[in-house]
């Protein structure tokens, strides 16, 4: 609690909560209510602030949100045409992006998907019910012909990463109730944390979060959806839109950060695994060369562990006597996991999103 | 007559945090322009704003905030760090916008730094009250402070209005901090000498 107190009239006018409540919000209606009330020495200085923050209001009518929104827009796309750098932007997203594009040897097979995330702070949210897209209306529709990504702001500060040859429709305002948008495509959200939750409804796939980040890959003309986790925790589960509540106590998956899920339809399956190029779960480690001198193998995989957020199983017994002499840096971790495994004559494979070693060992 | 201020309020754009601000500015210096967008969009409110103390034409102050934004992040790689993010983008603002007037009006005589009017109507809001005195109070308060001279109703502007301390509106306004002080304390001596006999005023200026 500050020390209100002791604030003057200065104090109060340039106190942010003071200002807010003056001007009509009623977030800290109580807190200068009570204020009043044990502190009656201070209202007259109160009502000072308050008559001067009243007094040097200004009239004109400010700038509407979606008229901002559409004049930032405006600038990102003029400083794409004209600056030949833009390629250099966003780079981690680009490379997620990317790795997506190709089938990877790490995929599961899916056919179209179908598949609901949650976030783990609402598990066990049972009363939950999808909100009719039908309800939402003044959507914007944003198709990137650009042939790059390009960044969308959206009203609640989250911000898209559209990629190319994709299409968004968003509301220009968000209701209260849910922030909805629909994808047609692939694209990365930055998702502002916020009360309500974030929906994209992509085809046949729902994802669901209260702010993490994440990549919806849904082309119509794809034969499999995916949904990959960069940071944040969110859960999966199998359900339709507009139906009943998914089924949240047995079908579904909590994937972390660097984990993804994908749905096979077929044999209505929901699968773990792991993203095609997982990055280290904190930026400045990852920058760092690890080196080993004649260091136990399960030394190392442990420090992969912790800088991925991957659990890595291994049989230690047998690895133990394995010791390994190795300058590890910015290589992808799958890179790093050949190198390694190849000089013990061992091999990886990914079970469940966590890799598993085998080999006999040393 | 306090209406349009109604539905405003939840329209208007979050104002961004001095330190989030500072962040993005080191991000867009690194070359992220979604880090300049952000800032953009943060400050939108404010920056057009205040545009239109120097010019009332909407879209002309939309074209002046473009084209800030687009000399920045031609300026990417040269920018240096700056000690307020918003003080120094309402500067660049300012100083385009009075110079785009100009190149309109042809009056390159004008001493831009001192010459220049700017364009405020302060208006009380007045909404939730009810005490017939209190209005009484506001109401007299705003009009007083529409009579300063210009420097002074930036001052109090830049105070009240955008919430900038003396440091900041030193900054914008290109000044030292002490003619701030200066000018602040002559605005609110000449508005409580006002006080007085301001009741008679007032009511020539309410019919």
């Amino acid at each position: 609690m500050k020390k209100y107190e002791k604030y003057g009239v200065e104090d109060f006018i340039q106190d942010e909560e003071f200002r807010s409540w003056v001007l009509g919000s009623s977030q800290y209606e109580l807190l200068w209510f009570n204020f009043i009330r044990n502190y009656p020495e201070k209202r007259e200085e109160l009502e000072e602030a308050e008559r001067w923050i009243r007094a040097s209001r200004v009239s004109e009518a400010p700038i509407s949100k979606q008229e901002i929104r559409s004049e930032v827009q405006r600038f990102l796309n003029r400083a794409q045409d004209g600056v030949s750098h833009f390629n250099e932007v966003g780079r981690n997203e680009s490379v997620l992006i990317k790795t997506n594009e190709k089938p990877s040897h790490i995929w599961f097979h899916a056919a179209a998907a179908s598949l609901i995330i949650l976030t783990g702070l609402i598990i066990g949210n049972h009363y939950y019910r999808m909100p009719s897209p039908a309800k939402v209306n003044n959507l914007v529709e944003t198709f990137n012909h650009t042939g790059k990504p390009l960044p969308i702001f959206l009203a609640d500060s989250s911000v898209v990463v559209l990629s190319a040859n994709s299409a968004l429709r968003y509301p220009s305002r968000f209701t209260d109730s849910a922030r909805i948008v629909y994808l047609k495509g692939e694209a990365s959200f930055s998702v502002a944390h916020q009360g309500q939750p974030f929906l994209v409804f992509s085809g046949e796939m729902i994802t669901r979060v209260l702010g993490t980040k994440f990549v919806v890959n849904a082309f119509e003309n794809h034969k499999k959806y995916t949904v990959q986790v960069l940071s944040g925790k969110v859960s999966v589960y199998q359900g339709k839109e507009g139906g009943r509540n998914p089924d949240l106590a047995s079908k579904g998956l909590i994937l972390t950060a660097n984990q993804a899920a994908i749905y096979e339809r077929q044999d209505q399956q929901l699968f773990k695994t792991i993203i095609a190029d997982p990055q280290a779960l904190d930026e400045r480690l990852k920058l760092k060369d690890r080196t080993y001198d004649e260091v136990p193998l399960p030394k190392l995989f442990e420090d992969l562990e912790a800088l991925y957020g991957i659990t890595i199983l291994f049989d230690t017994a047998a690895f133990r006597k394995c010791r390994i002499t190795a300058t590890l840096s910015t290589e992808p971790l799958f890179e790093q996991l050949k190198a390694v495994c190849k000089t013990v004559s061992a091999t990886y494979e990914i079970v469940d999103g966590q890799i598993v070693i085998n080999g006999k060992g040393c | 007559m306090d209406a349009p201020l109604g539905n405003e309020r939840q329209n208007m754009a979050q104002r961004l945090a001095y330190e989030e601000a500072q962040n993005l500015w080191q991000e867009y210096k690194d070359g992220d322009i979604t880090a300049l967008g952000k800032i953009m969009e943060g400050y939108y409110s404010d920056l057009f704003n205040w545009g239109l103390r120097f010019n009332a034409d909407r879209e002309m102050i939309k074209d002046c905030i473009q084209e800030t934004f687009l000399t920045l992040w031609k300026k990417q790689e040269t920018i240096r760090t700056v000690e307020n993010v918003r003080a120094y983008l309402m500067v660049m603002i300012k100083r385009r916008v009075l110079s785009e007037k100009n190149k309109q009006q042809g009056d390159v005589a004008i001493d831009r730094i001192e010459g220049y009017e700017f364009l405020v109507e302060f208006a009380p809001d007045l909404r939730l009250i009810e005490e017939e005195h209190e209005v009484y109070q506001i109401k007299k308060l705003s009009h007083h402070i529409n009579r300063l001279p210009n420097r002074q109703k930036e001052v109090i502007y830049l105070r009240f209005y955008q919430n900038q301390n003396f440091e900041q509106i030193a900054e914008t306004m290109q000044l030292g901090r002490q003619s701030v002080y200066n000018l602040f304390h002559k605005s609110l001596k000449s508005l409580r000498e006002n006080w007085a006999y301001g009741t008679l005023l007032l009511l020539l200026w309410w019919c």
